[in-house]
């Protein structure tokens, strides 16, 4: 299978499409390291435990109410902690689709002299992604 | 959707138009601004000519039609020499430095405009070596300047 140089993925947020503004996603795929030990064993035992999700997407900062930045503003500042936002991310045209849905626990806004503004934020995934 | 990037000579006669605007004229430094190589100036004195480097485009995001470029382009400042006694070496040298200060002011006011979104210096501007034009001999520098644009 040839690889693929990634250019036009697919990114939605609670179906809004953000592609044309984001340039970065990070689906972040692991499992609590779980380790014990029973008398005499000479090393620990280790097992993968409990699935703990995230996607971080980078964006570029653009300004009005349909861009990228004011979408994710808006899930950030919901109430109760933010709002539920649905990620659905598909790298190569056609293909896999992963979707997690979770809230936003990071959004760091970047503005700096000379440059194209950034915002980079992390959805902490409730319950965990799904291909389809 | 079908790609309609930037034409590069959009944002040089946008910067044509404003150079012109405060560098010629009634108690400005320069007797005229081009958009464009002159091979002979006709005796004028000095003057400002912008020509395009070169572009950089490059795909920022995963909207394949949309992008981060930089357009390069070179501001020339061309100041006759010498002419008898009227015009000096010493008036060249000051009018050069006179109208080095004036580019970075305008520069400076305009970092954001019509068909760019910021603009500044790429590099150190360099004096090069004197050049004969039309019988007239003019010192010459060259500024570097970059305009970017987020499309």
């Amino acid at each position: 299978m040839a690889g693929h140089v990634i250019y036009d993925a697919g990114l939605t947020v609670n179906g809004t499409d953000i592609s044309g503004q984001a340039n970065q996603v990070e689906m972040r795929l692991s499992r609590a390291e779980i380790s014990w030990q029973n008398y005499g064993d000479a090393a620990m035992n280790k097992d993968a435990g409990i699935r703990d999700e995230q996607i971080r997407i980078a964006a570029v900062y653009t300004d009005g109410a349909t861009e990228a930045v004011q979408t994710l503003w808006d899930l950030y500042t919901g109430s109760d902690g933010g709002t539920d936002g649905t990620v659905a991310v598909t790298p190569i045209a056609s293909g896999t689709t992963w979707t997690g849905v979770g809230k936003i626990i990071e959004m760091p806004v970047t503005v700096n002299m000379g440059e194209v503004g950034a915002v980079d934020v992390t959805f902490a995934i409730d319950g965990t992604i799904a291909t389809s | 959707m079908a790609a309609n990037v930037v034409n590069r000579e959009t944002v040089r006669d946008e910067i044509v138009g404003l150079l012109s605007a405060a560098l010629t004229g009634v108690g400005n430094p320069a007797q005229a601004v081009y958009g464009y190589q002159v091979a002979d100036f006709q005796g004028q004195s000095p003057v400002v000519v912008v020509t395009s480097r070169g572009s950089r485009r490059t795909q920022n995001t995963y909207g394949e039609t949309t992008g981060l470029t930089e357009f390069d382009y070179e501001v020339h400042v061309f100041t006759l020499y010498a002419e008898g006694t009227a015009w000096t070496e010493a008036n060249a040298e000051d009018r050069a430095d006179l109208l080095e200060k004036e580019i970075a002011d305008t520069i400076a006011d305009n970092r954001g405009g019509s068909a760019y979104d910021y603009l500044a210096y790429a590099d150190d501007g360099t004096v090069m070596d004197a050049v004969e034009l039309g019988g007239a001999e003019y010192k010459h520098e060259v500024i570097p300047i970059v305009a970017t644009i987020l499309n």
